[in-house]
């Protein structure tokens, strides 16, 4: 066996320097370090039983708790990197994950072993037995055909949006994570003395930091209970009587929690330091935080999953409400370039795509054929991971994020390809064709409307039952807010392409949307 | 059973507007199941709020008080509903 992995010592030796300190809070109360590496233990001792070791993957799959952090640890531990599964994500969409990925073994709290004993009878499972205080059992099932990662020292695989309706497997290491836990550890001046709220949850990279960071040094992570998480005076409450001090989210969750006051946000009075990322912050966001705590310090972090954070800028005080948020200055270990369609340098203060090199940077997809298209060289011979976001600097040097060239969309933070969400629909009964657009929303990013042509042999209730037939083939996230059936064509391009732009026009005008052969499925 | 004074109705159509493939019950756990999720939930108490003329205010948007369609009407009889 190799040496014990980067994020597994970090827990090791948080456990042997402050066993006593508070590793975990969680809905049902608090789990020291020594508690939780008790745990971490025995699932990892359970796990390498089964045959679990170096260079395999083990997925995760369960609603998240003090047993869930456990289960991840414990995969670590054992050597392995863990694949989180989305817990709300549809069958035919984690299947898709664990066929590209060929894990070892399926890893799951007891809800979500029932599920998958319900529709996978064939898969068999063992108990794991999690020393209390964690109440919770784990359950464990080796699958079929399981394959070794071709990248050495694997720590995480955290599953992307693709446009051809397949979601690519991002690989990061223990050497990528620790390059960001470094810099964050820094940046954020965490100690132990911290408290980090996870609300992110564990299939997104938000949560690298709550969990890992917090054990660099010493500090607990309150996991937000799925329970309360949807309502903001529970949200709020959680955050308050955990004593947060770090607050890693999504501009959408903060906008969602000042829309109506700073009241609540204002009770957390702990609260030093909040990192947004995943989508555009909004200055007026910002300014009614700083309204409910004036202290706070506020960063603006930017990175797709592929690059983890790569560009940092703290938000001062007085940030003019009309002016967007830079997106900063690159981490130490990361190197930038803004190109051109030939990949040249653009002058500078000019848009041009950011290219991204450094050690935060993924190892590379779970599918090689996925690297092609993200890895480019530029002409000096030098290889980055291509964003596909376009930037430029501004006048103080900092970058800053002008848009996308493609139709991948941030809702609510999270990162979703049209293209995907089109691919998923059309495979519905009684669809014959279906345009996905964005709506701008001032509260979510963007809204999702798509728009559907029924297939010709189409039953008339094909249509009536496609609300529900997409709520179960889509993650909640990539639900449209709204459906329309067009019986007649949609608006083209010379080309023949759907015209994106227009329809997007004719969602947002609901009035267009009360013509004849124009019906509202959702 | 609750009786039905109009404002279950206004809850029930509420939550069908927010969630419109909700196909439960007044007992179904809305927010463990993920059947409201975070904007459901703030579309849910705007309607309320609009439709049965009564102030819900940010410290109300707890779990108790929205966990269940029942549990909505028990919160809002509360405030005299």
């Amino acid at each position: 066996m190799k040496g014990e992995s980067a994020l597994a010592s970090d827990l090791r030796r948080a456990a042997e320097q402050h066993g006593d300190r508070v590793a975990v809070i969680h809905e049902g109360g608090v789990l020291t370090y020594e508690r939780l590496t008790a745990a971490v233990e025995k699932i990892s001792v359970e796990l390498a039983a089964y045959g679990v070791t170096d260079g395999d993957c083990v997925a995760w799959h369960g609603h998240k708790s003090a047993a869930a952090v456990a289960a991840v640890h414990g995969i670590l531990r054992a050597g392995a990197g863990y694949v989180p599964l989305d817990a709300s994500a549809p069958r035919d969409r984690n299947d898709a994950i664990i066929n590209g990925q060929k894990p070892r073994a399926l890893l799951a709290d007891g809800p979500t072993r029932e599920v998958w004993e319900r529709t996978d009878p064939d898969l068999r499972w063992s108990p794991i037995t999690v020393p209390r205080p964690i109440t919770e059992d784990l359950w464990f099932a080796p699958l079929p055909d399981p394959r070794s990662s071709h990248i050495v020292d694997i720590a995480y695989v955290l599953h992307t949006s693709g446009s051809t309706g397949r979601p690519k497997g991002v690989v990061h290491t223990h050497a990528s994570a620790r390059a960001f836990l470094d810099w964050a550890v820094s940046e954020l001046e965490l100690t132990g003395d911290d408290v980090l709220v996870n609300s992110a949850p564990l299939h997104f990279d938000l949560s690298i930091l709550d969990l890992f960071g917090a054990c660099r040094v010493g500090a607990a992570v309150a996991v937000l209970p799925p329970s309360v998480a949807p309502l903001p005076a529970g949200y709020a409450e959680f955050c308050r009587d955990a004593g947060a001090t770090v607050w890693y989210t999504v501009p959408s969750t903060l906008a969602w929690l000042t829309r109506r006051g700073t009241e609540l946000v204002a009770g957390i009075r702990s609260l030093r330091v909040v990192a947004l990322a995943g989508e555009v912050v909004r200055p007026p966001d910002v300014a009614a935080l700083r309204a409910a705590i004036p202290a706070i310090r506020v960063w603006n972090l930017y990175g797709p999953t592929e690059t983890n954070v790569c560009t940092y800028h703290e938000v001062r005080s007085g940030h003019p409400l009309d002016e967007p948020v830079p997106i900063g200055r690159a981490l130490p270990e990361v190197e930038l370039s803004i190109v051109d369609e030939r990949r040249r340098p653009v002058p500078e203060g000019e848009v041009g795509e950011l290219l991204v090199r450094g050690d935060t940077v993924m190892a590379g997809y779970i599918d090689e054929r996925d690297d092609r298209d993200a890895f480019v060289a530029t002409p000096d011979g030098r290889i980055w991971y291509a964003t596909g976001d376009n930037v430029r600097i501004d006048a103080h040097g900092d970058l800053v994020f002008i848009g996308r060239n493609d139709q991948q969309i941030k809702s609510r933070g999270h990162r979703i390809e049209l293209g995907e969400v089109e691919e998923v629909i059309t495979g519905l009964p009684g669809v014959g064709a279906c345009v996905a657009v964005a709506a701008p929303d001032p509260l979510f990013g963007n809204t999702i409307t798509v728009f559907v042509q029924p297939a010709p042999s189409a039953q008339a209730e094909a249509l009536t039952l496609l609300a529900q037939a997409v709520r179960t083939a889509l993650p909640p996230y990539m639900v449209p807010q709204r459906i329309i059936s067009l019986t007649d064509t949609w608006p083209t391009l010379s080309n023949g392409k759907a015209d994106r732009r227009r329809l997007s026009e004719l969602a947002l005008s609901s009035n267009a949307l009360r013509g004849e052969g124009v019906s509202v499925v959702w | 059973m609750t009786v039905d004074d109009g404002v279950l109705t206004v809850i029930r159509e509420a939550v069908h507007k927010a969630a419109p493939a909700f196909d439960g019950d007044d007992e179904t756990q809305l927010i463990t199941q993920q059947v409201l999720d975070s904007l459901a939930v703030l579309k849910v108490a705007s309607r309320l709020e609009n439709q049965l003329g009564v102030p819900i205010r940010d410290a109300e948007l707890l779990p108790r008080n929205f966990a269940s369609i029942s549990a909505m009407r028990a919160f809002l009889a509360t405030k005299g509903c």
